[in-house]
């Protein structure tokens, strides 16, 4: 199952690809530069799925109190930093040749580096902790903590005179042109399965790594 | 730099972190797996039996 995951993964990855640099066309006023949305725009996207998925299972371990729920949430902590890193690396590249700027205070830029930080924390709270299940349930806490910081972001375009531009597909309105619109779309579904895969990868380390810490642990009493 | 040369730094830049990452994560895995597989041998649970 796993390696059918990787290999339809792989597969759409590689024609998001070709989409994104060959057969889409350029933009009339980005040029070639908008290709980079195709994989800045689905970054982000991950970014929220990877803090949605530790927001539900946070709230689901502290609740229930089942390790799974934690493992879960730490596999999907770890890809919400690389992704929110990679969105926020995406978007200074394209932001140089197109703002003329690598970063500027606008107000979608900051929360998502706030938002970056914040998992960065989540990660250290963790780590740092005296017991597993002192860090586990702490780290749940700041999880659940760091989710409100999505909303924030999604509608700063809204709420604030920002220089990002605001979202270009929303719900019946949709200001993209089919082309561009299909290699957005295939490319977000390449990197949605591409977080399912990765996230399913981590969790099986996550799990040998306790039971092997737990097996350790219990030879040496 | 020309447009082209910021695309491909974007893409590579994205490319090369996710698979990073992924490397290092398989990597462990089968050190992990490997480690798992030797304490389930019969010799490391003690249980060799003379011919």
């Amino acid at each position: 199952m796993r390696s059918f995951l990787g290999g339809a993964t792989l597969v759409l990855l590689a024609i998001g690809l070709y989409v994104g640099l060959v057969a889409s066309p350029p933009d009339a006023f980005q040029g070639e530069y908008v290709r980079i949305m195709y994989v800045h725009v689905p970054s982000a996207w991950v970014a929220y799925l990877s803090v949605a998925t530790v927001f539900a299972s946070s709230l689901l371990f502290l609740w229930k109190r089942r390790p799974v729920y934690d493992h879960v949430a730490h596999s999907a902590g770890e890809l919400a930093v690389l992704f929110t890193g990679v969105a926020l690396a995406g978007g200074m590249i394209w932001g140089k040749p197109v703002w003329g700027t690598w970063w500027t205070w606008d107000a979608r830029l900051v929360t998502t580096a706030i938002l970056f930080l914040i998992y960065i924390g989540y990660l250290l709270v963790r780590e740092l902790a005296e017991d597993r299940e002192r860090g586990a349930r702490l780290a749940a806490v700041v999880g659940i903590i760091g989710f409100l910081d999505i909303p924030v972001i999604h509608f700063s375009v809204v709420w604030f005179r920002t220089l990002h531009q605001p979202a270009s597909v929303i719900r019946g309105d949709i200001k993209m042109a089919p082309p561009m619109l299909a290699a957005l779309m295939i490319n977000l579904l390449a990197f949605t399965l591409l977080y399912v895969y990765l996230l399913v990868l981590r969790m099986r380390l996550e799990r040998l790594q306790t039971s092997l810490e737990a097996s350790k642990l219990e030879a040496s009493r | 730099m020309t447009p082209l040369a910021w695309v491909v730094l974007a893409y590579g830049m994205i490319g090369l972190t996710i698979f990073l990452y992924f490397w290092r994560v398989r990597r462990l895995l089968q050190q992990v797996e490997a480690h798992g597989r030797q304490q389930d041998a019969p010799a490391a649970r003690g249980s060799l039996v003379p011919r």
